[in-house]
């Protein structure tokens, strides 16, 4: 696309835009010369996807998409077991791309995942408290780095300083109460210290999942409420600050977590465990409960500020929002997608999924040289993806013979007929300009296509040299059914067997199959001019080396030259006329002689 | 597509060429690894994108007598070829030829030949476009003096030789921009649409089709498009619908437009043509993408979701087709946001060893 109004000009392609653009006609150091400066801007698509680490993430999620689609059937939902199993297997990639990439964005997505496998993937029968601490507690990785600044900041012998105590609420908050305690540890213990220690520990998450132990949870809020009461904190008012959260004293929760943590859900799983340890329904309970530590820390918002929440979607059930606010990462929303439709069969996210599924394998097919990841994707997304998938190998440059052969095999094992003849001809035509003759017939064979298999013969019939010619390799490894099923490989068949005899000096073998040559149907009008020269030849020999002809044979051939000059008068020069008028003399005295000597056959 | 919420920051490639006047086209080829740029100083030059990423002169050479004004890829299936149209009323047709090094024989060098030039056009030549691949290698081209010229290679496999084989009277006023329908269920469309500023509003874009039992293009008189301003560009959707085409008109704006076929326009199985009548046509304008009526040429991606458009206010803007007939604006780029400065650019120019025409390289390729 170019703009002649001003002095630049603009090409557009998929992936990337450059502005060609005339340079300050000052800048250039003669007068009669200009600089252009050609700038490119790489798609965005293209530039993230250059990055090795997002590209490791797209092979590893792919990988599993692909036991996941091949162990499922479209028929039947995915078993509780199975899809929990894949879907660790997503977490699982995405936490390494989130260890590795400095950035957060893929642990919000590793934590938004593994949030959706324990509400909605599991079986239900564990405490969802229980499973949102142990959710926090893979996930919230943050508190990590809260915690060694919050050592590294503690001075031996001195009060604690403010950046321990955030460090601590931190962990508490994030319920991450094991490092919590280490934290607390590791300050010099006194005897108030070692309570809170004590009262902490009494907590054990995984009792919540169990009927029996259900009642620790609220001795524990007992055995707290009694050293708060009984001043076993001392005058340390941060510990009995840490306590009334704990306690779930709403004023000291509103006031506390939005100053420490970054998110509302990252406080989520401490408020429900403060609040209502016990709730058993995510559809009523846990929204209710997710709703007020919401409010709690967020205060005021606008109106949708909740339908751009994308946990608060999860949460809350909102698919439509939930599936649009994932739509930006399409690892994640590819993914997550595909397996809640394979684990639901609802026929809304199977439209979803394959609206995600097909930009992203485009993407991946235009973006990146990930191309054979691309397809596989749409593959997976019948009729729709198949056609697309016809587009995208009709616009790949195609490096090699390994990129074209993999290509085929994939357009015949999924019946891509206009893309596969695209494939072939491309290799065909590409090795037929390079003289490659080999390679180019090897690839018209697999077009399949008689006109293109014959535009390849005729062209290496009529441009190759005769040697290389007889040392046509792909010939040798033809079927003769195949053979015989076109008249130009026939011929070109035939040909290159007579050429190799000639070679051989096998001149009486050759007699027995120059003729035939020359009569058969469908000889390039080129190519007699040769073979009359041989056979000139040959019967110019035939008087010192006494090569016997049929009788017959040379009957056939005297009629064959006979209608040979009328049948192409319009193609042959003087030159040719010439040749044959000697030829047919000669092949008429070679008759008189056989037939006076009697020989019947050679 | 994001890893980081922010974008990335963009550091975009610059280099030094040396065209020594202004630059008409610049155009990707089809896989977007290749680019051909032409300019008023009657040169060409072949960019070829290294694996780094950057970009490499790999061919400059004077390819007409007058100023050179479009640039075109033909599918790679057929081989490196590019045609170039000029105001010196030739199109050139150009192939790059892989040849053996004479210094090391295993090595291979390319070289770009020239394989024809087709000088029956008795004007200026204003456009060309290759038929989709499906139809084999053929070129159409409009002039000034609004007629169509449609070219075939007979032989694929060699460049050389190109039959005029139609020649098509669109208008009596300049053409400016033609193009190809590439649809392969129904019969071929040829689109041409003109610049003049004087024509009048419903001649302004004419469509041809394609019969080949009767081994002709018809004028389809049921397709009248009222459009306000001279065409610089129009485009067929690399997607067609069973029923209908899709196609964009740069005028000023650009239109979208729905071309729906009759049942007999469909090819059916084994390319077998429906009866051999023109078809019938109807014409519905989908939508009006906004483009401050300064709307230059425009382009569809490979799967016709995108549109994009450049414009005489330096400005590319590019839209997405959500569902059937909707579109919303996805990006907007100015030029100046991404070209650099007069003073950048003397500091690239000065950090890079400028490439010039080399002085033999006229007798190289003439």
């Amino acid at each position: 696309m170019t703009d002649v109004g001003r002095e630049y000009g603009i090409a557009v392609s998929d992936s990337s835009t450059v502005f060609a653009h005339l340079a300050d006609k000052s800048s250039s150091r003669s007068k009669d010369e200009v600089d252009i400066v050609m700038v490119e801007k790489v798609s965005q698509n293209r530039q993230i996807l250059s990055t090795p680490n997002l590209r490791r993430l797209v092979i590893e999620m792919y990988s599993v998409f692909d036991k996941c689609h091949k162990s499922s059937s479209p028929d039947e939902p995915l078993d509780t077991s199975a899809c929990c199993s894949f879907s660790r297997a997503y977490r699982s990639v995405l936490f390494n791309a989130a260890v590795s990439h400095t950035s957060s964005d893929f642990m919000t997505d590793f934590a938004l995942w593994s949030l959706y496998e324990k509400l909605w993937f599991g079986r239900g029968d564990s405490s969802i408290c229980a499973d949102l601490i142990s959710w926090a507690n893979q996930s919230f990785t943050f508190t990590k780095q809260a915690m060694d600044t919050a050592v590294e900041k503690l001075d031996p012998g001195k009060t604690p300083p403010e950046e321990y105590w955030r460090g601590v609420v931190i962990t508490l908050l994030s319920c991450n109460f094991n490092e919590c305690i280490e934290l607390l540890s590791v300050f010099e213990s006194s005897e108030e210290f070692a309570a809170f220690i004590e009262a902490l520990s009494f907590f054990d998450p995984t009792n919540l999942s169990d009927d029996a132990l259900a009642n620790t949870a609220s001795e524990w809020k007992d055995l707290m409420r009694e050293n708060l009461s009984n001043g076993k904190y001392g005058n340390n008012e941060n510990l009995n600050y840490l306590t009334k959260l704990l306690l779930g004293e709403e004023k000291y929760l509103h006031s506390m977590a939005p100053r420490v943590l970054e998110n509302w859900w990252h406080f989520l799983p401490f408020y429900i465990l403060v609040k209502n340890p016990f709730i058993k329904n995510p559809h009523a309970e846990l929204i209710e409960l997710a709703d007020e530590c919401r409010s709690l820390f967020v205060g005021e918002e606008d109106e949708n500020a909740r339908e751009n929440d994308v946990f608060w979607c999860l949460i809350s059930k909102d698919d439509i929002n939930f599936q649009q606010l994932i739509s930006s990462n399409p690892w994640l929303a590819v993914h997550l997608v595909d397996l809640i439709q394979k684990s639901t069969m609802d026929p809304e996210f199977e439209v979803m999924r394959r609206m995600h599924m097909l930009d992203y394998a485009s993407v991946l097919i235009s973006h990146s040289p990930l191309w054979e990841i691309g397809a596989g994707y749409l593959i997976a997304c019948g009729a729709e993806g198949l056609l697309r998938l016809e587009s995208h190998i009709e616009g790949l440059h195609i490096e090699d013979d390994e990129m074209a052969e993999q290509l085929l095999e994939l357009c015949e094992a999924n019946r891509l007929e206009d893309a596969k003849s695209c494939v072939t001809n491309t290799m065909t035509f590409r090795y037929l300009k390079q003289n490659e003759w080999s390679a180019a017939l090897a690839w018209a064979l697999k077009t399949g296509s008689k006109k293109t298999i014959d535009l390849t013969v005729s062209r290496i019939v009529s441009t190759s040299p005769k040697d290389e010619l007889a040392a046509l390799r792909v010939l040798a490894s033809i079927s003769n059914n195949s053979v015989l099923s076109l008249p130009s490989l026939t011929f070109l068949y035939s040909y290159q067997r007579f050429v190799k005899m000639m070679h051989g000096g096998q001149v009486l073998d050759c007699v027995q199959h120059l003729i035939p040559l020359i009569m058969m149907p469908d000889v390039p009008t080129q190519y007699y001019y040769d073979l009359f020269d041989y056979l000139i030849t040959i019967i110019k020999e035939d008087g010192r080396t006494g090569i016997p002809f049929s009788k017959s044979l040379l009957y056939e051939l005297a009629a064959f030259l006979s209608t040979f000059t009328l049948d192409k008068h319009r193609d042959l020069n003087d030159g040719y006329f010439k040749k044959v008028t000697v030829l047919k003399k000669m092949v008429m005295l070679k008759l008189a002689d056989s037939v006076s000597k009697g020989i019947g056959c050679a | 597509m994001t890893g980081d919420k922010k974008d990335p920051p963009v550091e975009p490639y610059k280099t030094v060429g040396a065209h020594r006047d202004l630059i008409h086209c610049v155009t990707f080829d089809p896989h977007g690894r290749r680019m051909a740029t032409c300019a008023s100083d009657m040169t060409m030059a072949i960019w070829d994108r290294q694996s780094n990423g950057t970009w490499r002169r790999s061919a400059h050479w004077k390819c007409h007598g007058g100023a050179v004004w479009r640039v075109i890829w033909a599918h790679p299936e057929f081989g490196q070829i590019v045609a170039t149209c000029s105001y010196d009323r030739t199109i050139v047709v150009w192939e790059e030829q892989i040849v053996r090094s004479e210094k090391d024989s295993k090595a291979k060098e390319s070289q770009w030949i020239r394989r024809t030039i087709i000088s029956d056009n008795r004007s200026d030549v204003t456009d060309i476009a290759f038929s989709p691949r499906h139809m084999g290698l053929m070129m159409a081209s409009c002039n000034v003096l609004g007629s169509i010229r449609i070219y075939e290679a007979p032989d694929i496999v060699d460049a050389s030789r190109w039959n005029l084989i139609h020649e098509l009277q669109a208008f009596h006023t300049r053409c400016g921009c033609v193009a190809w329908s590439l649809s392969r269920m129904h019969r071929p469309l040829i689109a041409v649409g003109s610049d003049e500023k004087k024509a009048g509003g419903k001649e302004r874009v004419v469509i041809y089709e394609n019969i080949d039992g009767l081994r002709k293009w018809q004028r389809i008189h049921s397709l009248i498009f009222d459009m306000p301003c001279p065409i610089t560009d129009l485009k067929f959707s690399p997607i067609a619908m069973v029923d209908s085409h899709q196609l964009a008109v740069a005028s000023g704006d650009v239109h979208i437009y729905n071309l729906k076929v009759a049942k007999s326009a469909i090819i059916e199985e084994e390319g077998h043509d429906n009866p051999l009548v023109l078809s019938d046509y109807s014409l519905t304008r989908v939508a009006m993408l906004g483009d401050h009526r300064k709307a230059w040429r425009i382009r569809y991606n490979l799967m016709g979701s995108v549109l994009s458009s450049t414009s005489l206010d330096g400005t590319l803007r590019s839209w997405k087709s959500l569902f059937v007939n909707q579109w919303v604006k996805l990006s907007e780029m100015n030029v100046d946001d991404y070209v650099p400065s007069p003073e950048e650019v003397r500091a690239i120019v000065a950090s890079k060893t400028t490439e010039r025409l080399p002085t033999d390289i006229e007798s190289a390729f003439f």
